[in-house]
């Protein structure tokens, strides 16, 4: 009868709360911050949401009743860099300003001490995992949600106050579920024990009243004893406080107001105290009610929550998001916005990809990895930081390498597909090369003198009209040009010999995304170096649409998606959206401040593409922004290493919030330089900004 | 009736020392700012030593937030009230002239007598303009009514310290020498305790340890001349280089608020605000060392301690600190090359960190050595020099004359290239051929522990543990061992590591590759420059 009573409960709730798009957050903020009325006064919370229905459902406004509320649909944040939203003066003269009073007191959850989810009660997942406790419909997620709530119900009853402690939860919890109290009491404590780190700001601010000997006292509305927390205190490096003041220790709390006077009792009504805390009702009315001065230190999940990525999987998503929240929002540093840009929407993606490495490393025997320039720097300094269990080596190879040594012998069309025809421009009103430049990025200045006989000069411009003249002229020349390029293959089979040395199993590593490099890169070593070499092709993402053998065997094999690997992204975002720009953005965060391989010159010396010098400051922020965020990932997952199994649907989902809304980009990003086609201008030096792309393909 | 104003702990030091030796029979009153008087354990104590006091808003000290008429008034009101006439009173000694006070005395053409800002601030007025020139309206006036070098035409004398001025200072005529801590020694102690107590209850500070140093904290974080983050690795690495093995006993500025305990767990830490000058009262027995990053303090205690280490401003201000392990690895190289007969020449280098480097046990070999300081490159270019080399210039003619310059030398001269501002000086596309002759020479930096395990990292982790370079030129080439020295900093949290390159191979045409392709790019903006 109660689990009957139960399911129509929450299918009401459903109904009338959560199902309704601007409904459900507004009145769960209102509840949020009305606690006790939503406990002693059910009914005022009952109106709220008689009105709330009344306004969304009925008259159906798009606008918000009482509260601001997200759109239907999150977006990055488009101003720039979030550190800098809150403003937060920097520690010390917060700390400076505190020196003042007799006696400070903190509050400890989110302002002291941050967990690393999203939502504090998110941690229960692990918790759960922990015990043990799955294969249920009845998660252990919300049977312990349930089991709080039901505590307080008992306790209120019993003892006039809702204050719990841990045990009266896995109390009640006990009675529906197999899970000894004395286990789950233990387990959550250890999980909270090894998941709370200090807020960087607040631990600074505690340590410079400390040094200035203030008076510190710690005051937490928390289920967890006053033992417990001194505990977590200690190991989040904060000591040397004078008294801590728990909730369920005294059977009063800051929400109600009463721990207040507790307070005042024990430390005395004379003294000038101030306290600090991240809820607006609870930290900062009612202390203010009991006389008490307070300080409020904004939450960073609130502040940060609205703009994550609303894509990913419950737990990884919220671990994510919580580390993120918690880094932007503290206020001990603000961040240059490209050093967020590779901190918020690509670390996730390049740890989760190296991790994934490191399994295929083990399970295919792979004894070398080949990182492929110049996206696998990147990939090989996060590989070599957490997972270096296997040989490997940084190598230089690309599209234009592919082309000079694989591909004009093997395919002469695609040859000129790629370096001339896709060069050829409509008209004079944009930018255009001329057949100098053209020659000299491809290295064949010496075919210049013999331009004359087909009505060409070395200023004919690469244009759609002088196309059939161009295009005859490299036919023609087909044999020389390969074996121009033949003479410089020997430095590069020197080049692989060196790197693969005695290995038998190796695999290429590059971003994708037709695999044609790596592909490419696989024929020449079977074909110059050692055919009996085993070679696998992995990389980020795949999206040629063909379901090769490669693909099929696993030999190509992608991180994110691939034509038989969540498919749906490059049918329905990646390759539909944003014009033809998701690549490129993709891209942008691997990209090395060192300019493109271009293959050897005719004395070994190596030939680099046009360096892009003015991007190479903001590549490095980028990068710095990437190996930050997975240190602090990889250093908050130790105690659950499977939280670094990251799917490749979790790790694409920053990037695919990301350009969401392409102004994200465009305000960002148009200054900076991506080379869409093989070879660059070289005779302008010249190398297309996503600006002039913009202006082409969205004018 | 004479009047004393003072806005600081130090001046307020000061007027009492002084009250007390030349005045004590007068009728006296006391202008001071309300900050100070919030530091005193007890205001009212000032009485021992003044017959009125009068407190005033220290915020009325940034002329930017009242200006004028308010300004003034606000004086007007307190003295009305206070029924005091200033034009009436005997002598008025000012310190701290620079302020809201000593501009309203000054506009007021009232006549009166001007204490230095600190010991050796007459000679220095450029200091003071440099830290009021945030607060423009008042630093101008400051200027225009001559408060910061004592030429305002109504000063009837001026009392500074002789001792501690520039090396050219001629006292003017109404100059008068007061030493603080000669005439704090001269007092009875029965009033020189009433002095201390005034400050501080602190009867006196034992020292449990040999071989001590004291450290005069600065509040550069405060002042917002470095970042928090900074002054932790300023004072870790100064600790790491020249204090290692030392006892430290920190006195900290009364804003700077560095929790200096918790960095350096071993140090003893006197936090109490009051006057650096009263320190030679309190030790039963003195440290050895008295230190310094570049507060003016030092110059007042020098004197009591046996030895003294101090830098100057731009150790802070231009972040010099960054490149302590530079200047280490220089001198390290030339302490292992022996060239006895050789000269050590600096240019453009700070030659106060290059002097305290040497100064230190670790280079006795250099004790031979002169460090001269040179500034016109045709200084340089005597036989047998080892130049130690810095320039923050990327102008292209600069780096063709260091070129040219190079060229001339002779075969037996080492040019050492700090390259701080890796603007790469002694690069030009003309004088490439020059590299030839360049050697460098790795700072490789070893983390000693993860950092902090339970939040985030808070320092700027790249530009602390990133590779330095410095690069070494010479006609005839120098043999150098592959591994110079390993050096650890404990509480900087790394090991340091002096290197030379052996293996050139790919790396090296990898970076030929590189640097040819640049080039390529700014040869493309010179000619389109010369082409417009």
């Amino acid at each position: 009868m109660y689990y009957l009573l139960k399911r129509y409960k929450d299918k009401l709730y459903y109904y009338m709360v959560d199902k309704n798009w601007g409904v459900g957050p507004e009145y769960h903020r209102y509840v949020d911050s009305h606690q006790e009325e939503h406990r002693n006064k059910r009914w005022k919370s009952w109106w709220i949401l008689v009105r709330l229905n009344w306004h969304y459902r009925i008259l159906r406004k798009k606008t918000a009743l009482m509260y601001k509320i997200e759109s239907k649909s999150r977006l990055p944040y488009m101003h720039g860099a979030e550190s800098h939203i809150l403003n937060h003066i920097e520690a010390h003269y917060f700390a400076r300003d505190l020196l003042t009073y007799d006696v400070v007191s903190f509050d400890v959850f989110d302002t002291l001490i941050f967990r690393p989810f999203s939502a504090p009660q998110d941690l229960f997942y692990i918790v759960g995992e922990r015990l043990n406790f799955n294969g249920f419909n009845n998660t252990f997620y919300s049977l312990r949600r349930n089991a709080e709530n039901v505590a307080r119900d008992v306790v209120e009853k019993k003892r006039g106050c809702r204050e719990i402690n841990i045990y009266d939860i896995y109390e009640q919890l006990s009675r529906y579920t197999n899970i000894n109290v004395e286990i789950g009491v233990k387990t959550e404590i250890q999980v909270e024990e090894e998941y709370c780190f200090a807020n960087p700001y607040m631990l600074r601010v505690f340590n410079i009243l400390r040094e200035q000997g203030k008076r510190i006292i710690i005051t937490s509305d928390m289920y967890l004893p006053a033992t417990n927390i001194e505990k977590i205190l200690k190991k989040c490096g904060y000591d040397g406080y004078d008294k801590i003041f728990v909730s369920c220790d005294y059977g009063v709390s800051k929400a109600r107001g009463d721990l207040y006077k507790v307070i005042l009792n024990e430390i005395g009504k004379d003294k000038k105290i101030i306290h600090i805390g991240d809820n607006r009702i609870s930290d900062i009315k009612k202390s203010q009610e009991y006389g008490i001065e307070s300080k409020w230190y904004p939450n960073v999940n609130h502040m940060g929550n609205k703009y994550r990525a609303d894509n990913m999987s419950k737990v990884i998503g919220s671990f994510y998001a919580g580390l993120i929240n918690a880094y932007l929002y503290n206020g001990i540093k603000r961040f240059d916005f490209y050093y967020e840009y590779g901190f918020v929407y690509a670390g996730l993606y390049i740890l989760g990809m190296c991790k994934w490495i490191h399994d295929k490393v083990n399970a295919d025997k792979v004894d070398k990895i080949i990182f492929l320039s110049r996206d696998g720097a990147l990939y090989s300094k996060v590989y070599n930081r957490y997972y270096k269990n296997v040989d490997n080596k940084y190598c230089y190879w690309s599209r234009m390498a592919n082309m000079k040594y694989v591909v004009v012998k093997r395919n002469y069309k695609e040859f000129i597909d790629r370096f001339v025809i896709y060069r050829i421009n409509d008209s004079h009103e944009f930018n255009y090369i001329t057949m100098e430049s053209l020659l000299e990025s491809l290295e064949l200045r010496f075919l210049i003198k013999k331009l004359p006989k087909y009505d060409l000069t070395i200023n004919t411009p690469v244009l759609k009209e002088n196309k059939e003249k161009i295009i005859k002229f490299f036919l023609d020349h087909k044999n020389v040009i390969e074996k121009n390029y033949d003479s410089e293959k020997n430095y590069i089979i020197s080049l692989y010999k060196k790197c693969i040395g005695t290995s038998k199993s190796i695999a290429l590593v590059d971003v994708g995304w037709s695999g044609h490099n790596l592909l490419g890169l696989k024929y020449f070593i079977h074909n110059e170096i050692d055919p009996n070499i085993v070679i696998k092709c992995w990389m980020a993402c795949e999206k040629s649409a063909i379901n090769n053998k490669d693909l099929l065997c696993k030999n190509l094999d992608a991180y994110i998606f691939s034509s038989i690997n969540n498919k749906d992204f490059p049918d329905k975002f990646h390759n539909k959206r944003n014009s033809k720009f998701n690549t490129p953005f993709f891209e942008i965060v691997t990209q090395e401040s060192t300019p493109s391989f271009c293959g050897y010159g005719k004395n070994g010396e190596m030939k680099f593409d046009i360096p892009i010098v003015e991007d190479y400051s903001i590549n490095r922020m980028m990068e710095k922004g990437v190996l930050d965020f997975c240190d602090i990932y990889y250093k908050f997952s130790s105690h659950d290493i499977y939280l670094r199994n990251i799917p490749g649907r979790d790790a694409y989902g920053p990037f695919s919030f990301a350009v969401r809304n392409i102004n994200f980009i465009k305000n960002n990003f148009s200054n900076i330089h991506i080379s869409f086609n093989i070879g660059s201008d070289n005779r302008q030096q010249k190398v297309e900004s996503f600006k002039e792309q913009f202006k082409l393909d969205w004018k | 009736m004479i009047l004393y104003h003072a806005m600081s702990s130090y001046q307020l030091l000061e007027v009492i020392v002084h009250k007390c030796l030349f005045n004590n029979k007068k009728f006296s009153i006391l202008c001071i700012s309300l900050d100070v008087v919030r530091r005193l354990k007890n205001y009212l104590d000032l009485k021992n030593f003044f017959d009125v006091l009068v407190l005033y808003d220290n915020g009325i000290g940034n002329y930017s937030i009242l200006q004028g008429r308010d300004f003034q008034s606000y004086f007007d009101g307190i003295f009305q009230e206070a029924d005091i006439d200033l034009k009436n009173l005997e002598e008025i000694y000012l310190a701290c002239a620079h302020h809201s006070f000593g501009i309203y005395v000054a506009e007021k053409n009232i006549p009166f007598i001007y204490f230095e800002d600190g010991a050796g601030a007459i000679s220095r007025p450029e200091v003071l303009h440099r830290i009021e020139s945030k607060f423009k309206k008042k630093d101008e006036l400051c200027l225009e009514l001559g408060l910061y070098d004592g030429s305002n035409p109504n000063i009837k004398k001026c009392i500074c310290n002789f001792n501690y001025q520039k090396k050219n200072f001629t006292p003017k005529k109404n100059y008068e020498h007061f030493d603080l801590y000669d005439e704090l020694s001269k007092l009875e102690s029965v009033d020189r305790d009433l002095i201390i107590k005034l400050f501080t209850n602190i009867e006196y500070i034992t020292i449990d340890k040999k071989d001590s140093v004291l450290i005069l904290t600065e509040h550069f974080a405060n002042l917002r001349v470095i970042t928090w983050e900074e002054q932790i690795f300023l004072y870790q690495l100064y600790v790491d280089y020249f204090l290692q093995n030392k006892k430290l006993i920190f006195k900290t500025h009364p804003d700077d608020l560095m929790y200096y305990k918790k960095i350096f767990p071993e140090s003893q830490i006197i936090n109490q605000k009051f006057p650096a000058e009263l320190l030679p009262f309190l030790f039963k027995k003195k440290p050895d060392i008295v230190s310094t990053i570049s507060s003016t303090a030092i110059y007042g205690l020098s004197q009591c301690f046996d030895k003294f280490l101090v830098f100057d401003y731009n150790f802070t201000k231009n972040k010099e600190f960054y490149h302590l392990h530079k200047y280490y690895a220089a001198l390290k190289i030339i302490s292992f090359m022996k060239k006895d007969k050789y000269n050590i020449i600096s240019y453009g280098v700070d030659s106060v960190i290059l002097n305290n480097f040497r100064s230190l046990e670790e280079f006795k070999n250099l004790e031979n050595y002169k460090i001269a300081e040179k500034k016109n490159l045709d200084d340089l270019k005597s036989d047998k020099n080892i130049i130690i080399f810095d320039s923050s210039s990327d102008d292209i003619n600069d780096s063709r004359k260091i070129c040219e310059f190079l060229l001339t030398l002779s075969d037996n001269t080492i040019v050492i290239f700090l390259n701080t501002d890796h603007k790469f000086c002694f690069y030009n596309y003309e004088y490439k051929r020059i590299w030839k002759n360049i050697i460098p020479v790795c700072i490789r930096k070893q983390r000693l522990s993860k950092g902090d395990w339970n939040t985030f990292e808070t320092v700027d982790e790249d530009r602390k543990f990133f590779d330095e370079y410095i690069y070494f030129f010479s006609k005839r080439g120098i043999k150098m061992e592959n591994h110079i020295e390993k050096r650890t900093l404990p509480y900087s949290g790394m090991d340091i590591e002096i290197i030379t390159f052996e293996d050139k191979d790919l790396q090296i045409k990898r970076l030929e590759g590189i640097l040819a392709a640049t080039e390529k790019r700014l040869l493309y903006y010179i000619h389109k420059e010369e082409n417009k």
